[in-house]
């Protein structure tokens, strides 16, 4: 099952070209880019793992590439994504995120449901991929 | 260099030199350099001189000659207040009209931007400048300080080791 996290996560995946052109968007207005890796894939698990520092100052979009392409090489059985944080008055957040790189294979997540008093079912999102440990999953 | 219409390399056609050079839009940017800075007579020939030659890079790229980007690194010195960092900043604008580099900014770092303040600090400190200069302009203000005898074999040394590996790839292009 493919993760939908993020912008663009319903399109096919971006090619680097594409992924340049987002960055060079997001350093045209001004925002502070950092790469997160994770191979915890649940929807509440908003913390990565940070890949460097956040990259401030930046002109050009090829540092951030260069960082991405590291950080696959590095982690290629992993979760990759982009965060483009504003760093402006008012706003101080995330305005972009986007995932850059998946691994090969997704087994996706199951859905529990636990009985609670008066017969209330309460649903829980369990992703198979964490049933073994980190750094071993996703093969 | 050698004459296009003789050479007749593949897709053969003539160029015009002047047109280019209007083309570029870096005749204000030179005329901007003949009138803002005073003296300077020997730099700004030279400037003119390189900015002609990496037109005629350009144009030989558009003719199918490929010889490689040229080596764009340039060394500046002279008395402080001379002008060095103004005639480099004019010069990431030229590199920028001629496409040679993607945006044309400069960044300007001395010896504390580069070496770290223990071992081991000193090179992603130097990757995260290189990764900053990354599409503009490099300038290294007093390169000499960055290597200090006393501590050669630690900090400066490491500087320019990893400054001289990225360079090639990173600092100009």
């Amino acid at each position: 099952m493919r993760l939908t996290q993020g912008t663009f996560s319903y399109l096919p995946d971006l090619t680097d070209a594409q992924i340049s052109k987002q960055i060079e968007y997001a350093l045209g207005k001004g925002w502070a880019l950092g790469v997160e890796y994770t191979d915890d894939p649940h929807p509440r698990n908003t913390y990565w793992e940070m890949w460097g520092l956040p990259m401030f100052d930046l002109h050009d979009a090829a540092g951030v590439m260069q960082e991405v392409t590291a950080c696959r090489a590095a982690h290629a059985q992993k979760y990759v994504r982009i965060n483009a944080f504003d760093a402006t008055h008012g706003w101080e957040t995330v305005r972009l995120s986007f995932i850059v790189h998946r691994p090969k294979d997704e087994p996706g997540f199951k859905l529990e449901r636990t009985e609670d008093h008066g017969r209330t079912i309460r649903y829980t999102l369990h992703a198979y991929a964490t049933d073994k440990p980190p750094g071993r999953r996703y093969g | 260099m050698g004459d296009p219409a003789s050479a007749s390399p593949p897709g053969s056609r003539r160029i015009d030199l002047r047109s280019l050079y209007a083309e570029s839009e870096i005749g204000p940017l030179l005329a901007e350099l003949d009138n803002d800075l005073v003296g300077l007579e020997p730099v700004k020939r030279r400037i003119r001189e390189i900015a002609a030659f990496l037109l005629v890079t350009r144009a030989r790229e558009q003719l199918g000659f490929s010889s490689g980007a040229p080596t764009l690194h340039m060394a500046f010195t002279g008395n402080p207040g001379t002008g060095k960092t103004t005639v480099a900043l004019r010069m990431a604008g030229i590199l920028h009209r001629l496409g040679f580099i993607r945006k044309g900014h400069l960044v300007s770092v001395t010896r504390d931007d580069l070496v770290g303040q223990y071992i081991g600090h000193t090179a992603p400190k130097t990757k995260e400048i290189l990764k900053r200069a990354m599409g503009g302009v490099l300038l290294l203000m007093r390169p000499t300080t960055c290597t200090v005898p006393r501590m050669r074999r630690t900090m400066g040394r490491r500087r320019s080791r990893s400054c001289c590996r990225s360079w090639r790839t990173s600092a100009m292009i």
